[in-house]
């Protein structure tokens, strides 16, 4: 299992979901949390295809933003951070 | 596909930010320290590829010249994602180097072959 990390809301996004495969992990943060708000067909595409999604909740709460009500994408702190990147096997940070 | 190996994803077009000379920075640096290194043009990346990029237009300096010395430093191999090309109307095969296309479809695969992955 691979775990992505993406840090903008841009065609990074895109060239990451290129990689990710079924089974993968993408966590997005810092100015990556925005996608919540405008890429969500792309995100549900994901969750539709088998990637785990998670968003940093202090880079989110740092922007006012919520991930409540959104069942495609879980709420990570920091500790479930680094609980992520200990059972990837790999870890591609896209930035 | 030899697990020790680094892939290294140049994602940004020529001329663009410090980041493709980073990466050819630190594929030089690997191979000498004999890391094995390959290089994965994704997305605006692969715009890199093309042959023929004047820089006596540019105060930059292109990744032509760059690419072909490639070999002697033994990254043989350049990959880029087939879809990038074909939107870009550009043809792999017309590219001057070495360059294997790789469908979308099987970029998680190849990607998950290598030890580490670092993104330009």
């Amino acid at each position: 299992m691979v775990l992505h990390t993406v840090n903008q809301n841009s065609n990074l996004l895109d060239d990451c979901l290129t990689v990710a495969a079924p089974g993968d992990s993408l966590l997005l943060l810092q100015n990556g949390v925005y996608a919540l708000q405008t890429r969500q067909d792309e995100l549900q595409t994901a969750s539709t295809s088998g990637i785990a999604l998670y968003v940093l909740s202090d880079d989110l709460k740092a922007r006012g933003l919520s991930s409540a009500g959104d069942d495609t994408i879980q709420s990570a702190d920091y500790e479930d951070f680094v609980d992520l990147v200990v059972a990837a096997d790999r870890v591609i940070a896209w930035h | 596909m030899d697990s020790s190996r680094t892939l290294l994803i140049l994602r940004r077009p020529p001329y663009d930010s410090g980041r493709n000379k980073s990466a050819v920075d630190m594929a030089l640096a690997l191979t000498v320290f004999d890391i094995p290194v390959d290089m994965l043009f994704l997305g605006d990346g692969v715009w890199q590829l093309l042959p023929d990029q004047e820089v006596k237009v540019t105060p930059a300096k292109s990744m032509q010249k760059t690419l072909a010395s490639f070999p002697l430093y033994d990254v043989d191999q350049l990959y880029a994602e087939a879809e990038a090309l074909e939107q870009r109307n550009l043809n792999a095969a017309s590219l001057p180097h070495s360059v294997q296309a790789i469908p979308r479809q099987d970029l998680g695969e190849f990607c998950s072959s290598f030890r580490q992955v670092l993104v330009f």
